[in-house]
Order: C-alpha cells, then sequence, then structure tokens
C-alpha cells in the first residue's frame, strides 16, 4: 500500500514516538520504523524530520564520534518533544477514531 | 571525522546532496546534513549501493521533511556579494548613462556605434599584447608573430571578442562574476593599447620577416640605412691604413655597431678597448656565439681582413689647407701590386 500521503502528517509524530522510546541517529530511526511497519517511509524524509524537530527544540541532538568511520549524529526528546508527543498522540487517536467512524458509515 | 572508511560512492552522494544544500548557512547545513555520511553507510550495508538513488531528489527529501523550500534558492553568501558588485556596476551604469544622454549631438551614441571596432581592437590588443610579452617590444611588427601562429591566433581572437561583444558567447547570462571578468578585460585591454602601438615606432615588413633590429636602435654608424661595421681608411695617394683613430665633430670617439659583424674586436689604449679605431681585426666568436672575452690569448686570435681595395685612386684638394699640397696626378684605375712602403709626402716635379 502507498502510505507516503498518509505518512506525511504522522511522520513528526512516529518519529517522536521512535525517540521517546530510545536516541537514535538517522538511520537507526529509519530503520525502527520501518520495523515498526512503515516500510516506504524515505530517509531522506526521516532525516528532514528530525531536523526540523531539533530546530523546534522538541529534540536535542548530539555527535558521537567514531573510530572506524564518520561520525553520527544522535537524537534525544526535550521535554518540549515530550509534550508534543502527547498531545500528537492524542489528536491522532481523535482522528484516526474519527476517520474510522467515518469509513465505517460508507458503504463497501 | 575519520573518513578513510567511507566509501566512495556515499561520499560523492553526500557531497552532491550538500551542494543542493548550498543555499543554507553552514550551520543549517550541517544540522541537516550532518552525520549524513554514516547514515548513508549503514544504508547501503543494508541495502547496497543501489539504495542511493538520486541525491538530488534525495536533497529535495531531506529539505521538505525539513520545512525549507524543496527547491535550491539563490546561493545566499555569494548573492551578497554578487548583489552589492552588481548594485555597484547598476549604478556606475546609470549614473554614466544619465551623465551622456541628452548631450547635444548625442555623441555617446555614437561612441556605442563604434563598439564592433572596439571588439576587434581589444582583440588585436590581446595578441599584440602576448606578442610583446614573449618576444619583447623590440621586434614587435603590425602583425603579431608569435612564431607564426600570430595571424590564425589574431583571426580566431577577433572572432571570440565580437562573439563576446555580441552576448554570443560569454558571458551568455551576464552573472556578476562576468560582469567584473569581463570589465577587468576591457579595463587592461585599454591600459595595453599604449604600450602595444608605442611599440611598434617603426616597424616595417622587412623587420617582421628579417626579425632584424630597426636601424633606429642602431648604436653606431650608418651607411644607406645599413649599419657600418668595420671602416678601411686610406690615405690621399689611395694606400690601406691601419690603426686609424676617428672621432666626430664634437671630438667623440666614432664607433661602428659593435653588433653589427659577428665579430670585430677594438683596438686598446692606456684607458682600456677603444672602438673608433680602424680597420677593427675580425676573429671568431667564443663557444657561446659571443665576442670572446680575451681574444688575443685565444687559440683563434682576430686577424685583419684584406682591405676591400688593395689601392683606390690618389686624391688631393687645390689649395691644401695642411701641410704640403698633394698634386699627384690622379690614377683611375686602381694597381694590382700591393705597394707596402710608408706613405711618403711626394712634391711635384713637374
Amino acid at each position: 500500500m502507498d502510505t507516503t500521503q498518509l505518512l506525511k502528517g504522522v511522520l513528526d509524530l512516529a518519529v517522536l514516538a521512535v525517540v521517546d522510546a530510545e536516541d537514535g541517529y538517522g538511520y537507526d530511526v529509519v530503520r525502527r520504523l520501518r520495523a515498526g511497519g512503515l516500510d516506504d517511509v524515505g530517509d531522506a524524509s526521516v532525516y528532514g524530520t528530525l531536523r526540523r524537530l531539533y530546530a523546534s527544540g522538541a529534540l536535542t541532538s548530539y555527535v558521537v564520534p567514531s573510530d572506524e568511520g564518520p561520525h553520527r549524529k544522535y537524537y534525544g526528546i526535550t521535554p518540549i518533544g515530550r509534550s508534543q508527543l502527547k498531545s500528537q498522540t492524542d489528536d491522532w487517536a481523535h482522528f484516526s477514531a474519527t476517520v474510522s467512524g467515518i469509513l465505517q458509515g460508507v458503504p463497501a | 571525522m575519520n573518513t578513510a572508511s567511507i566509501a566512495p560512492e556515499v561520499a560523492q552522494f553526500a557531497e552532491a546532496v550538500r551542494a543542493r544544500l548550498a543555499d543554507l548557512t553552514s550551520d543549517e547545513r550541517e544540522e541537516l546534513a550532518g552525520g549524513l555520511e554514516a547514515d548513508l553507510t549503514d544504508l547501503v550495508e543494508e541495502r547496497g549501493v543501489e539504495a542511493l538513488g538520486d541525491p538530488v531528489v534525495y536533497a529535495e527529501e531531506l529539505r521538505t521533511a525539513a520545512g525549507l523550500s524543496p527547491a535550491m534558492g539563490q546561493v545566499r553568501i555569494k548573492k551578497a556579494a554578487g548583489e552589492t558588485v552588481a548594485g555597484w556596476l547598476d549604478a556606475a551604469h546609470d549614473r554614466w548613462d544619465r551623465a551622456v544622454t541628452g548631450l547635444p549631438g548625442s555623441p555617446w551614441e555614437f561612441v556605442v556605434s563604434l563598439q564592433p571596432a572596439w571588439w576587434v581592437l581589444r582583440a588585436y590588443v590581446a595578441v599584440q599584447s602576448i606578442d610583446l610579452l614573449m618576444v619583447g617590444s623590440w621586434q614587435m611588427g603590425w602583425v603579431p608573430t608569435l612564431d607564426g601562429l600570430g595571424v590564425p591566433l589574431l583571426l580566431l581572437a577577433v572572432a571570440l571578442s565580437v562573439q563576446i561583444g555580441r552576448s554570443k558567447l560569454w558571458p551568455g547570462s551576464p552573472g556578476v562574476v562576468a560582469r567584473v571578468v569581463l570589465l577587468g578585460l576591457n579595463l587592461f585591454a585599454v591600459c595595453m593599447v599604449f604600450p602595444v602601438f608605442g611599440s611598434l615606432p617603426n616597424a616595417t615588413w622587412a623587420q617582421i620577416d628579417s626579425g632584424y633590429t630597426d636601424t633606429a636602435y642602431s648604436t653606431g654608424i650608418t651607411s644607406n640605412g645599413s649599419d657600418v661595421s668595420n671602416i678601411y681608411p686610406y690615405d690621399a695617394d689611395g694606400q690601406p691604413l691601419t690603426g686609424i683613430q676617428l672621432f666626430d665633430q664634437y671630438g667623440a670617439p666614432l664607433k661602428v655597431d659593435e653588433y653589427a659583424a659577428p665579430w670585430t674586436y677594438p683596438w686598446s689604449n692606456v684607458n682600456g678597448e677603444v672602438w673608433n679605431t680602424f680597420p677593427m681585426p675580425q676573429g671568431a666568436g667564443d663557444e657561446g656565439g659571443e665576442r670572446q672575452s680575451s681574444p688575443w690569448t685565444s687559440d683563434t686570435p682576430p686577424t685583419f681582413a684584406l682591405p676591400p681595395h688593395d689601392r683606390v685612386p690618389s686624391v688631393t684638394i687645390p689649395d691644401a689647407a695642411y701641410g704640403e699640397s698633394q698634386v699627384q696626378e690622379t690614377t683611375p684605375e686602381m694597381t694590382p701590386e700591393k705597394t707596402p712602403e710608408k706613405k711618403k709626402s711626394q712634391k711635384s716635379g713637374r
């Protein structure tokens, strides 16, 4: 199924949820989203989202240097991010229930 | 950062992505693409190089998700400086236009109509400047030589210059850098007009063909426009003389061009070499083809060439103003045998 359009609205929420569970670097977050079932999430979209959430203060970031290869940029959630996650989770639950209700009224 | 273990494909891809972020500040770029190599390395490890895809699309996605415009805007840093310079140029242009419009007779329009001539001239000046740098000003001709490439180069330069003038070639869309470069080149051409034309004082076709220096630069006596390289004096009896010192009407030594005939060697007096004593002995050059520094002790000392005439007709003037008059009859035909005896004053016996 093509969830690209649907994803756009909820990517912030999904990324916040993943980082809230555990700090992660870009590709790590992508991997966890995919493992969670968002198969066709684009790498660059996730990185851009991380950057935007960081810019808005929802995330913090720190660089972990590596001897073997390029340094990794980790993201962690901030109190702002947590409250944003909470309110967006509530919104999502309400919104999806509403849409589901509408869809149930539509004759198949 | 240790870059040793980054695959070249990853480095290339990351560089291409960053190039599409060039309009952002370095901080923004770092926030957006920091750690990119690490993420891409993981991606490649997991799903192969082909998973990288198109860096342009990737950068657009990155920008969009970050809340920026997907297409790259004008590069801001360069734009700032560029805009300033472009502004100056435009302002100067406007001031000039205001100054020259409305002048009686529209002289500026006339000047503008001469633009094509300038395009040709600046091409000529450019090629001649190269010639000037390469061969020096003493050998400049009206036609650039440049080892025979002068004429084709000149034609090429004219074609390029005219096309640039018509904005057909470069700069296609006049960016500020191109404008500044063009302005600089034009100023250079203007500055070089005088040196180039100043180097063409008496240039002639013969000079261009032969490469010989013009007689205007000769340092010695000339005769009928050619350098005199040696002088063979004869006395009134028509006998060749040796060791004659010559001076001009001011008492200055009368010299021949020391480079006119490789190689003449000077006589000497107490003060050193003198170049006004004739005939000058002639000799070989050294290994370097230059005049020998100590010719008289070398294996090939200079020698006197035979004078051009064994004898010449004796000469006389009536009422000689000095010494005894020479009233000997002149013998128009030359006597073949040389008379080595010293010149004697002969009284007329008739």
